[in-house]
């Protein structure tokens, strides 16, 4: 842990409010970046990020710095997901990949910088950046609740084999073989798409 | 080595894991097999499709949706009042240090004579 991350955490655990803004703000992308890539839904993503910090400030006095503090946040928002899609899957509730509205706006608009943008310019390729982006968030949601979390945390938030042991307690070799089998799984999902 | 074999280490070849002598042993294999070829270039297009995701960002008024939930929830007694704008202490100690290092030095070049029992 960093020292500019102690002097924040002990501004937490004294509860001071600006602090906790700060944090919250540093944080709040990666968090329900992961959170909307593990539920597939704008509305449940919000709900659970949001109460990821409740928790962060529920517990920070429990929080002893052994670890970073993403490490923590990381650890609790895949727990807060795992409890939140078992507590949705007795409702029937399946993460299906599908795209919201407001998000499906937000990749148009963004499509233009966006490093999923096929090379080929025009409608065409714009199409074809959300078409894959649709069906990459479908292959994803296909996995089950721990490749999905793996996958998601070594592929899009660019943890270390160490780093995702430590966020999900798994073993480092459970860590690498279950990655490979969750990848493997996606390119067989993805099969059509590649070329 | 077999299909199998190359398969299982896929994973780590992209992640660069791999160490010196199973990577030459990959790449021996692949320089003979088309299949694996095939199979790994999909593989890494997988791995590479999906760290190509848009990033999603949380929507503007998040950060005051979280401080709400915590106020209500902890009937506003959640933050210590007056916090807002306290220096934690470290950094009051670091200040202070600081402060009495340099006066400390400003008087021995002022007062070379001056020494400290």
């Amino acid at each position: 842990m960093s020292v500019s991350e102690r002097l924040l955490l002990s501004r937490l655990q004294a509860r001071d409010e600006e602090a906790f803004e700060e944090m919250v703000g540093l944080y709040q992308n990666k968090i329900y970046n992961l959170v909307y890539r593990m539920m597939g839904n704008a509305g449940e993503a919000e709900e659970v990020a949001q109460e990821v910090f409740v928790t962060v400030f529920k517990s920070i006095d429990s929080f002893r710095g052994d670890s970073k503090l993403s490490t923590w946040l990381y650890r609790i928002a895949t727990n807060h997901c795992k409890n939140r899609l078992k507590y949705l899957g007795r409702r029937s509730y399946k993460a299906t990949g599908e795209l919201d509205e407001a998000v499906e706006r937000e990749l148009q608009d963004t499509q233009t910088t966006s490093s999923m943008r096929p090379h080929i310019d025009g409608p065409e390729a714009v199409l074809e950046g959300l078409e894959l982006e649709r069906t990459v968030q479908a292959g994803i949601a296909e996995l089950d609740e721990e490749h999905r979390t793996l996958v998601l945390l070594r592929d899009v938030e660019d943890l270390s084999y160490d780093e995702i042991a430590k966020v999900t307690g798994l073993e480092l070799g459970t860590v690498k073989s279950r990655l490979h089998r969750a990848r493997l799984q996606l390119k067989e999902f993805l099969a059509r798409w590649l070329k | 080595m077999d299909h199998d074999e190359a398969t299982a280490m896929f994973s780590a070849y992209c992640d660069q894991q791999l160490g010196a002598v199973e990577r030459a042993a990959l790449d021996e294999h692949l320089k003979t097999c088309l299949v694996c070829r095939r199979e790994l270039q999909r593989f890494q297009q997988t791995v590479e499709s999906v760290g190509r995701l848009h990033p999603m960002s949380a929507p503007p008024d998040f950060v005051a949706g979280v401080r709400d939930r915590i106020h209500k929830r902890s009937h506003g007694r959640f933050f210590r009042p007056g916090q807002r704008g306290r220096m934690p202490f470290e950094v009051v100690s670091l200040v202070t240090l600081g402060v009495v290092l340099a006066v400390y030095l400003v008087v021995q070049l002022l007062h070379p004579q001056l020494r400290l029992p």
